[in-house]
């Protein structure tokens, strides 16, 4: 299996830094137990804990010989689509146990990648390396091309989510937005390819650093997620001066971030970043023409040159 | 109608209300209807077919030689309602020509029950994941025979809308009793019983063993069918 990965992708791609990359983190040290290609819902994947075979040739060229023959333990994190359960079974000497299994929740593929510790993990025995590994199961092309780093369809709004939104009102202390799209991927702040070089290109081609998943609910009918953006998230400077009609007005598509789920109503947004706010926007309320951003507190229509205050974002 | 209605606008003094004839249904006196009134036929492997319609997130058609049912997946969507509710609100639709509406609705909440305990609900907060279930043709009499099928073709629904689930869960029919399995028969997750006299616990775990039969093979089926799907997009 992993040599057809590999010759299908060298077939279409020039290797380059990005897919050496991306093939060694995508091809799966041999461990006690495989992972299946394809799952369905309720398969069970793997255990929580595993270990890989120490490989043999390393014996003689590390400096520490002790630690060298313990097979490193690789424990494995809940991606997209898998579910952690108790998995009843009898244990060496026959009694019965419970042991943590991941299991899929979905139809598709199997993708398993490394991460770093968790922030609250806790090791047991210093002595031991632990590799984690996150494994997730899903059927889409994007999680195909990014090794099932990023989760598929079905998305709802998570904090810290970045949301495309239209703006539906205005009023002094908020404004209230419908929730067109969501991108999951925590992005930092520049926006732009990434600092460490690599980026996720978009599905269709293009280098587009975010993917959004556009949400299958239609505005139209009023099935989308609401959210407010109150005025005093719309900026981090001068937060109680602000003036609403001068940030947004009723058509507008808003970048904005999830702080908080809300209430059963709406989510509760922010734009206090230089890389959110207005996004496109039209002039005269929207009978003029597309505006584009000049400055973060201004937008001009080329076809007319009208300028209109917004709080824009600073674009990709 | 009351033509003495004050609150409307009225037509002239001299209206009368309309009234319609009773209508008399000649009940149909050839043999057919006798075999629906004997027992519901044995279970036979259903054709399938997912992702018809486009605009729901997923669907399924289930057809034999006595029935056609649909099953449409929309969610997870936003319910509007007040509250804060931490997991999904799932809401079952079951719209049929020959059964009553109030026998429908305590499919409904039956199934609703069922599909509680295998769909991952505290992955969607806030939103809600409408099924509706349409009974096209339906030759049998009686309502406890579908929902081997229903549960089917909404447990195939829900896969192909992406909802997450933790196993895949199906039923079985025998002597008026209808059990639903998870876990490959060790764990019931719901029990419908609609007619029929109750004959003791012996007979009842006799009656399981069989529905756990027809489980099995559901669940094959359904494995086959999805394992040649996602190949079939490849």
């Amino acid at each position: 299996m992993k040599v057809e990965r590999e010759d299908t992708y060298t077939q279409f791609h020039t290797p380059t830094v990005e897919a050496t990359l991306y093939l060694l983190t995508v091809v799966t040290p041999p461990s006690m137990q495989e992972l299946p290609f394809k799952a369905l819902p309720g398969q069970i994947l793997a255990p929580e804990f595993d270990l890989l075979e120490a490989p043999q040739t390393n014996i003689t060229e590390t400096k520490e010989t002790t630690t060298s023959t313990d097979p490193t333990i690789v424990k494995y994190v809940c991606g997209t689509g898998t579910k952690l359960i108790q998995y009843p079974t009898k244990d060496a000497a026959g009694r019965d146990i419970e042991i943590n299994v991941i299991c899929s929740t979905k139809l598709g593929k199997v993708y398993s990648y490394e991460v770093a510790a968790p922030a609250d993990y806790k090791s047991v025995d210093e002595t031991r390396k632990v590799q984690f590994r996150t494994i997730s199961v899903g059927s889409s092309e994007l999680m195909e091309q990014t090794g099932g780093k990023s989760e598929s369809n079905n998305n709802l709004p998570r904090e810290g989510d970045l949301v495309l939104c239209r703006v539906s009102r205005i009023s002094l202390q908020r404004a209230n937005v419908e929730i067109l799209a969501v991108n999951t991927k925590n992005v930092p702040i520049d926006g732009g390819v990434g600092t460490n070089g690599s980026g996720v290109s978009a599905v269709g081609g293009g280098s587009g650093a975010q993917t959004f998943s556009v949400s299958q609910a239609s505005s139209d009918v009023g099935e989308t997620f609401r959210g407010i953006i109150r005025s005093q998230d719309v900026r981090s400077t001068d937060r109680d001066k602000v003036v609403m009609i001068e940030c947004f007005k009723p058509g507008d598509i808003v970048k904005a971030q999830v702080i908080s789920l809300g209430d059963g109503n709406n989510y509760y947004l922010t734009t206090a970043r230089n890389d959110l706010g207005v996004v496109f926007a039209k002039a005269n309320n929207g009978a003029g023409g597309l505006m584009y951003a000049t400055d973060w507190l201004s937008m001009t229509a080329p076809t007319s040159g009208v300028v209109e205050k917004r709080k824009c974002a600073k674009p990709f | 109608m009351n033509v003495q209605d004050r609150r409307r606008i009225l037509g002239p003094v001299e209206a009368k209300p309309l009234a319609f004839p009773s209508i008399n249904v000649a009940k149909s006196d050839d043999g057919e209807s006798k075999e629906k009134t004997s027992s519901p036929p044995e279970f036979t492997d259903p054709t399938i077919r997912t992702s018809v319609l486009t605009n729901c997130n997923g669907s399924c058609i289930l057809e034999t030689p006595q029935l056609s049912l649909l099953s449409s997946i929309y969610g997870p969507k936003s319910t509007r309602s007040n509250l804060f509710e931490s997991r999904c609100q799932i809401n079952v639709i079951i719209k049929s020509s020959i059964f009553s509406s109030s026998e429908l609705k305590e499919l409904s909440s039956f199934l609703i029950n069922v599909l509680e305990s295998f769909v991952c609900l505290e992955l969607y907060p806030k939103a809600g994941i409408d099924v509706f279930v349409n009974l096209n043709i339906e030759e049998v009499d009686e309502l406890s025979w579908y929902i081997p099928y229903i549960i089917m073709s909404i447990v195939l629904g829900l896969v192909d809308a992406g909802i997450e689930i933790s196993d895949l869960p199906g039923s079985g029919f025998n002597d008026n009793n209808v059990a639903c399995f998870t876990k490959d028969g060790n764990e019931v997750i719901g029990i419908w019983k609609d007619k029929g006299e109750t004959k003791g616990d012996e007979h009842f775990l006799e009656s399981l063993e069989a529905c756990k039969v027809q489980y099995l093979r559901i669940k094959e089926l359904m494995s086959s069918y999805l394992l040649s799907q996602s190949d079939k997009a490849e």
